[in-house]
């Protein structure tokens, strides 16, 4: 028997959401949407890629989310020479006890900032595979868990390509999704100047929320209700990217879950105990584009991932009452 | 003439119009299947009856539903009236021996309709275009239609009555009835929609009338010298001979059907009883009686609709062949089928396709409703259901990858003065919708008082 959140857990999830995006924007300016989308991300124990052109806030937002909680933070600079060793660990001769020993890497914390990820090479990239899937690491022949909540957040530069190495499909796949800021319009750059005046907001940004109260609200996330139609509302959306004739590469089963449970996250953060179309509606883009390559003529056309998308969500019935 | 007055003489020729067939069709009745028992002119007050009375519960402004029982009820009350008027006079209204009878004639309906059945028939059938007329928007279209229409089956039922053999001594006296008001509805109707061309030949109408007038007899003249009775019993013997193929072709294939076995009757006293029979061995496979008799009704049903069909495509043609006529000169004004007689059987068609859908669907969803679904959901999904109906209707259609806000968006910018009324329906829609949460009976009473307001209001 399925249960179903009640209406006080949902409150103080909404509660605590509102507080955690109050908190962060006292350092970002606007950007309430991607905000958002962060903590669709949190909520849902998904990782987030923040894409966009440089100095938008990205490592910002990466970081003042993490500082918002009260959870262990490492930032890994990714660059070419970084290794797998550096990222996850490695195991080093201790003398003293004339025994091998673990040194654990950045990744064993709760929040990790994988910034200018495009930067190292495939083999390192790689080496977030399997943490950020099944939330563990195997060293030699040692497998060890992830601490509770585990969350990647990663950057990157759509520009200055040189020496850089795009993201691997399976690696794209694992984010759950992908935000883009873009650029602030005058007001909101004229705050901006006028916040970072003095000092630098983010060194007095104080935690709202215990690891502890974010793994239970991760949990209560996942009884959120997905009516049947719902539910084949997604399914629909995802097949369509597999069909489209303008997409080569269409969205994954693990697209399907993300898309639900990212759902299931933000009618959550909304005050609401079931999905609405429009939530799928709503992260369908974000969720789905970095998943799906689009055909070169699509692009040569100047249709990306996003528009496609919006074009199959245009094309799609949203369930509800017939007029018949 | 002033407005009101147009009104009222277009409204009263065309219920002389629809008087005129509807007339006719109960004699016919009367004749074949009542043995001349009932009487027709005091039939056609429940007509008027109906209008009357439907256009009162307008005037009070009712709801639909109310005013949907409410006609049902006077319908069936007012027609049984005339049952125990017509055929029952002589009994008081509490012997329940006339309602016996009523319950007789329906159990024997296979064998034939019995006179109570005709004028319950007949009443149901002027009850029903009386409450019609009441809320008809009365235009030029409307007035045509109601000729087309009234033409063809005034056409149909002369030809039946010659067929059979049913002698109609006041036909020229409705024919003449139903095309004088045919003519004055649609003058006054073209009158009063086309004001300013009429203004044009106000100065001059004596003439254009007294040309009209010699005009239609020089053509009554030529058509008399033309049309000799030779002629006219020549197509009458042709239309019969085509009528015999006709029924020559259904006694054939009703006699692919067995015939219903005969009841042995107990011999009376004194008399010798029959011999008995040896029994048919022949039929090996018997069909039991109620199926057949099922058959036999399916069979006239499909009967009758191959006829109408066959009746409907003739006419189709000689309309086709009137409006390629009428195309060719200028200035003609016609209305196509396709805008007047056809889109009323199509709407007719449309209607009964989706009551069989619903019927045949209703038992599912019943069940489906019953297992997930609690009353009051179903409520508020109804009346969301007929928020969209309504918006459609006036010329905001959901498109089908619209969500509920979204529309909602669209709906508030296009209606602003409803935008709390629009909101509260769509929030409870929503959330009984995706979140199966059932809304107390306060809410439910405020969501139909919301959505009965923004109708009105904006009907007003």
């Amino acid at each position: 028997m399925e249960r179903r959140l009640k209406p006080v857990d949902i409150t103080r999830i909404k509660e605590m959401a509102n507080r955690l995006v109050a908190n962060i924007n006292r350092v970002i300016v606007g950007k309430s949407e991607a905000i958002r989308l962060v903590l669709v991300a949190l909520f849902c124990e998904g990782h987030v890629f923040i894409e966009d052109v440089p100095g938008i806030g990205k490592t910002m937002l990466a970081k003042a989310t993490s500082k918002s909680l009260d959870c262990s933070f490492k930032r890994i600079q990714f660059t070419p020479d970084l290794l797998p060793s550096d990222v996850t660990g490695i195991y080093y001769f201790n003398q003293k006890n004339s025994e091998f020993e673990f040194r654990p890497g950045p990744i064993f914390s709760n929040i990790v900032l994988a910034d200018e990820i495009n930067r190292a090479t495939p083999r390192t990239q790689s080496c977030l595979l399997e943490g950020m899937q099944e939330r563990q690491v195997t060293v030699d022949v040692e497998t060890m868990l992830l601490p509770q909540p585990f969350m990647v957040i990663a950057t990157q530069n759509p520009v200055e390509l040189e020496g850089t190495f795009p993201l691997p499909e399976a690696q794209l796949d694992r984010f759950l999704l992908r935000v883009r800021l873009g650029y602030p319009d005058s007001d909101e750059e004229k705050a901006i100047l006028t916040r970072f005046q003095e000092e630098n907001p983010l060194d007095s940004l104080e935690p709202v929320i215990k690891a502890k109260e974010l793994v239970e609200f991760q949990k209560m996330c996942r009884r959120v209700y997905v009516e049947e139609s719902v539910r084949n509302y997604i399914i629909t959306i995802t097949q369509a990217t597999r069909n489209h004739k303008g997409i080569k590469l269409g969205a994954s089963p693990r697209a399907s879950l993300n898309l639900y449970l990212s759902s299931q996250a933000l009618a959550a953060i909304d005050g609401r105990n079931y999905v609405i179309p429009d939530d799928v509606k709503h992260l369908a883009v974000p969720v789905l584009a970095h998943r799906t390559i689009v055909k070169a003529e699509t692009g040569i056309r100047g249709h990306s991932a996003e528009t496609v998308i919006n074009e199959i969500l245009d094309k799609i019935p949203v369930p509800l009452e017939e007029t018949t | 003439m002033k407005s009101i007055g147009q009104k009222v003489v277009l409204t009263a020729t065309v219920i002389a119009l629809e008087g005129c067939w509807l007339y006719t069709l109960l004699y016919l009745l009367n004749v074949l299947m009542a043995k001349g028992r009932l009487n027709v002119p005091g039939l056609l007050p429940l007509y008027l009856l109906a209008l009357g009375t439907n256009r009162l519960w307008c005037w009070f402004g009712w709801p639909r539903v109310i005013r949907g029982a409410l006609n049902i009820t006077g319908g069936v009350i007012f027609t049984l009236l005339m049952v125990k008027i017509q055929l029952f006079g002589h009994l008081p209204l509490a012997d329940a021996v006339w309602l016996k009878a009523l319950g007789e004639a329906f159990t024997n309906i296979f064998y034939g309709l019995a006179p109570e059945l005709v004028l319950l028939v007949g009443g149901g059938v002027l009850w029903w275009f009386g409450q019609r007329m009441a809320s008809l928007p009365l235009n030029f279209a409307a007035a045509l239609r109601e000729f087309q229409f009234g033409l063809i089956v005034l056409l149909l039922l002369l030809f039946i009555a010659y067929g059979m053999e049913v002698h109609l001594s006041h036909a020229i006296l409705v024919v003449t009835g139903f095309l004088s008001a045919a003519l004055l509805s649609l003058s006054i109707a073209h009158a009063q929609e086309n004001r300013q061309a009429a203004a044009l030949y106000r100065g001059n109408w004596l003439g254009i009338l007294l040309m009209s007038i010699s005009a239609i007899v020089l053509l009554g003249l030529a058509i008399g010298s033309v049309i000799t009775p030779d002629l006219l019993r020549l197509v009458v013997a042709g239309l019969t001979w085509l009528w015999g193929l006709i029924v020559k072709g259904i006694t054939f294939i009703a006699s692919l059907f067995p015939e219903p076995d005969l009841v042995p009757q107990e011999a009376l006293p004194g008399a010798e009883a029959m011999p008995a029979q040896e029994p048919d061995y022949s039929k090996f496979f018997v069909l039991p009686e109620v199926v057949r008799k099922g058959l036999r009704f399916g069979w006239s049903v499909l009967m009758i609709g191959i006829l109408l069909v066959f009746f409907w495509r003739i006419s189709e043609q000689i309309f086709s062949w009137l409006r390629a006529k009428l195309g060719s000169s200028t200035n003609a004004e016609y209305e196509s089928l396709s805008g007047a007689f056809w889109s009323d059987i199509q709407a007719l068609f449309q209607r009964l396709f989706h009551w069989m859908i619903k019927i045949l669907k209703w038992p599912a969803r019943l069940k489906r409703q019953k297992a997930a679904e609690p009353r009051e959901i179903t409520s508020i999904r109804q009346l969301y259901q007929q928020l969209l109906r309504w918006a459609a209707k006036d010329g905001l259609p959901r498109p089908a990858f619209q969500t509920a806000y979204e529309y909602l968006d669209v709906l508030q910018a296009k209606l602003p003065a409803y935008r709390d009324a629009l909101q509260y329906v769509t929030r409870k829609y929503v959330s009984a919708r995706y979140g199966h949460a059932t809304p107390s009976v306060e809410e439910l009473e405020q969501l139909k008082q919301s959505w009965h307001n923004l109708r009105h209001q904006h009907l007003k």
